[in-house]
């Protein structure tokens, strides 16, 4: 399939040009895989940016990954943002701990704490 | 492998006449050829072929050198060097046509190097020979070079221990139930021909499933198509046969087996009865306690009935094996202590001819097990592990219903190891009889969000194969009380009830043979119709003079005779993979005393959860 395809390639603007089109075709019938996709794109966007902007690489990582990285590497406005982007709720179990592990994980204290 | 030491052995039926078999039609393809031989092995199967006749065997039908045919490409092609004094070249291999590329270059290249030498060349076919194997070969102009050399050996069925066969082939769930390719079930049905004509025609065949069906459709066949005089003229050994779908119940496979085997199966794999302890795994030895100096002179243990001590250990709960460890140690112990009382040289002498051995083989052996529990001990004793169990249970229980089960939402954000998670969410699934699409999509969502897009077509894989499904009728617990799934007081120890190789859940698959091998199963007709798959049953007539003059009535009062003749002899055949919790609880069945059958096991592979989801992964071969 085309996802299978997509996700062979190496480069970032590849890939989502891939699962842009692997979008087109499921977007008459098949909404929850759209969703996916959406999710997919918007993801490596982000990622191709945070690369641009500091240099580090988050391509392939899936979307906890990405943000148990940022917060690991302190950049815990950016972990926000993507929090707030991909609507998962603050409250949540699943933030909790993706926070409070990759807290401790970047030895961050006083966040942690905090937290 | 020694049959003697098993307690499950069997005069009746054993399986070492297929090994046998399969050996004298292995090394026969040797014999008549004199003169040093050069074997170049398909790499797959040098330990199936290992597990029939070793290489010492091999050795001495003249088997000079071995090497691996996948190696011998591009410059490293077979050289004048590695055929002095060869006079026969054995190629071993699967039927794919890529090897017949590999061979013809080799056969060229060898053929244009040693002008004026004759070697003859050869090729046995695993499991069996192709047309398009034998095409590609004269399309490649090498076919004339192996003149009549062209042999197969039907090494469908390996005998793996005394009452286990296994085709090793993990693809083939994959094959039935992804992609509803039935080609393969020629070779199931072609290995059950094989064990009818060593140990007679089965009468009773039972079964549930359709690729269940298509196998058994596929042996009446072929016993139509063969000439009256080329029947299998053997009594009867075997008097059942069951077949199943392993989509009949998906439930088990999904479970944490807590038996030993199966556990050492599911944290480090077992391939061909070998396990590969990883060297970090292994403690350095500690020197002031003697029990834990193991050194492990390999890291390579051999698993089978032939090890007496885990012929004990493996089907026991993994609670339960220490009295048997510390029983051994205290035997051991025991026979030092003679040794130390011994007082003349000939009575030394008798200690070493008759018991050294012996005493050298259990402390070996018991030294494997006590660092392998330790290893294992150390894993189930983990918060995880026990919360793992806690969440199988939950579910088990219908707790979670139509919502996320918040302990598998947790292993998702804290990245818990996906197949975990995975099976986990298949239990789910298979107890709640699938789910509304809004769950589905929650799980699937969740998965991609915390391990990415590369886990997109496994689910989609997962899916199509029915691991994962949209709600259908709920009957899970109806099953599971008619069936008595889930038992509240197990004895781990001195289990009363197959539910001990799960503490307290018993293997649907295995309750379904318990119930089926009882003289009144016909009772439980409407309640084997609530489990997935068709159920059916046919009937084999046998050949004039074939028929066992033994009483067929006498399964009704065999619980006075105790173990009597009239035991029947059950053989269950797992189409798409069995696990080992699975098989211990089929040997505790033949154990009990007033057991209607024993059983025998076969199985397309052996899985476990973990394994059995990878094989739907994309690229798994």
């Amino acid at each position: 399939s085309i996802v299978k395809v997509a996700l062979k390639q190496q480069r970032d603007d590849q890939k989502m040009q891939m699962f842009d089109e692997a979008r087109r075709l499921y977007a008459s019938k098949e909404v929850f895989n759209t969703n996916i996709l959406n999710d997919e794109i918007k993801l490596i966007k982000i990622q191709m940016n945070l690369e641009k902007n500091y240099g580090k690489k988050f391509n392939g990582k899936s979307l906890f990954e990405t943000i148990g990285e940022l917060i690991r590497l302190k950049f815990l406005d950016e972990a926000e943002k993507m929090r707030k982007e991909f609507k998962i709720s603050d409250s949540s179990e699943a933030w909790w701990h993706l926070k409070a592990k990759n807290l401790a994980k970047g030895s961050c204290w006083d966040e942690l704490e905090k937290f | 492998m020694a049959a003697t030491s098993s307690h499950l052995s069997s005069d009746r039926v054993n399986l070492l006449d297929l090994k046998e078999w399969l050996r004298r039609e292995f090394l026969s393809f040797f014999e008549d050829c004199p003169g040093k031989k050069l074997v170049v092995w398909d790499k797959h199967l040098t330990q199936p072929l290992g597990l029939i006749a070793d290489y010492r065997v091999l050795k001495e039908r003249g088997v000079d050198k071995m090497m691996d045919l996948r190696e011998l490409r591009d410059n490293r092609l077979l050289k004048k060097k590695d055929l002095s004094d060869i006079s026969h070249i054995f190629f071993i291999v699967k039927p794919k046509l890529e090897l017949m590329s590999l061979i013809a270059t080799n056969v060229l290249s060898v053929e244009s190097d040693l002008k004026n030498e004759i070697k003859e060349f050869h090729i046995l076919f695993v499991p069996r020979m192709t047309h398009l194997c034998e095409k590609k070969l004269k399309e490649l102009g090498v076919y004339g070079s192996f003149k009549n050399n062209l042999k197969e050996i039907f090494l469908d069925l390996i005998p793996l221990d005394n009452d286990l066969l296994s085709m090793e082939n993990p693809q083939l769930f994959k094959d039935l139930f992804l992609h509803n390719d039935p080609t393969y079930l020629y070779n199931v049905a072609k290995s059950l021909m094989t064990m009818q004509s060593l140990y007679g025609i089965i009468p009773n065949i039972y079964g549930k499933g359709k690729y269940s069906q298509m196998v058994v459709d596929q042996i009446l066949r072929m016993r139509r198509e063969m000439p009256q005089n080329q029947e299998p003229q053997t009594t009867p050994k075997i008097d059942n046969l069951i077949l199943i779908d392993r989509n009949v119940d998906l439930i088990t496979p999904m479970m944490t087996q807590l038996t030993y085997e199966g556990l050492i199966d599911e944290n480090f794999g077992i391939k061909y009865t070998q396990l590969e302890i990883p060297q970090e795994k292994i403690k350095k030895p500690n020197q002031d306690d003697k029990l834990n100096v193991v050194e492990m002179k390999k890291s390579i243990v051999i698993l089978n009935s032939g090890d007496s001590l885990f012929g004990e250990i493996r089907d026991r709960n993994f609670n339960a094996i220490n009295p048997v460890l510390s029983r051994t140690a205290k035997e051991l112990q025991q026979t030092n202590e003679e040794k130390n009382r011994l007082q003349s040289v000939s009575q030394l002498r008798m200690f070493v001819e008759k018991t050294l051995k012996t005493y050298q083989v259990k402390k070996n052996s018991l030294e494997n097990h006590m660092t392998i529990a330790e290893i294992i001990k150390e894993l189930t004793m983990s918060d995880e592990f026990f919360e793992k169990l806690q969440c199988q249970n939950d579910l088990l229980a219908g707790l979670s219903g139509d919502k996320a089960n918040s302990y598998i939402i947790n292993c998702m954000s804290r990245g818990e190891d996906i197949y975990t998670v995975l099976r986990l969410i298949c239990l789910h699934c298979a107890v709640n009889n699938g789910f509304k699409t809004s769950l589905l999509e929650t799980y699937k969502r969740e998965i991609i969000r915390a391990y990415g897009m590369k886990y997109f077509e496994l689910l989609n894989n997962m899916e199509k194969s029915n691991l994962l499904y949209n709600q259908g009728v709920k009957n899970f617990d109806t099953i599971s009380k008619k069936m008595n799934l889930q038992v509240d007081k197990v004895n781990e120890e001195n289990p009363n009830d197959i539910s001990y190789v799960f503490s307290g859940y018993a293997p649907l698959s295995i309750r379904f043979c318990q119930y089926l091998t009882r003289p009144n199963w016909k009772m439980y007709g409407d309640l084997f119709g609530l489990i997935p798959g068709e159920f059916f049953e046919e009937v084999q007539y046998l050949p004039n003079g074939m028929r066992k003059r033994r009483n067929s009535n006498a399964s009704l009062n065999s619980s006075q005779s105790g173990q009597s003749l009239d035991q029947k002899m059950t053989l269950v055949f797992f189409v798409g993979g069995c696990t080992y919790a699975e098989i211990s609880a089929l040997r505790y069945l033949s154990s009990i005393n007033e057991s209607p059958t024993e059983f025998l096991i076969a199985t397309t592979c052996l899985i476990n959860g973990k394994s059995f989801i990878q094989s739907l992964e994309d690229g798994f071969s």
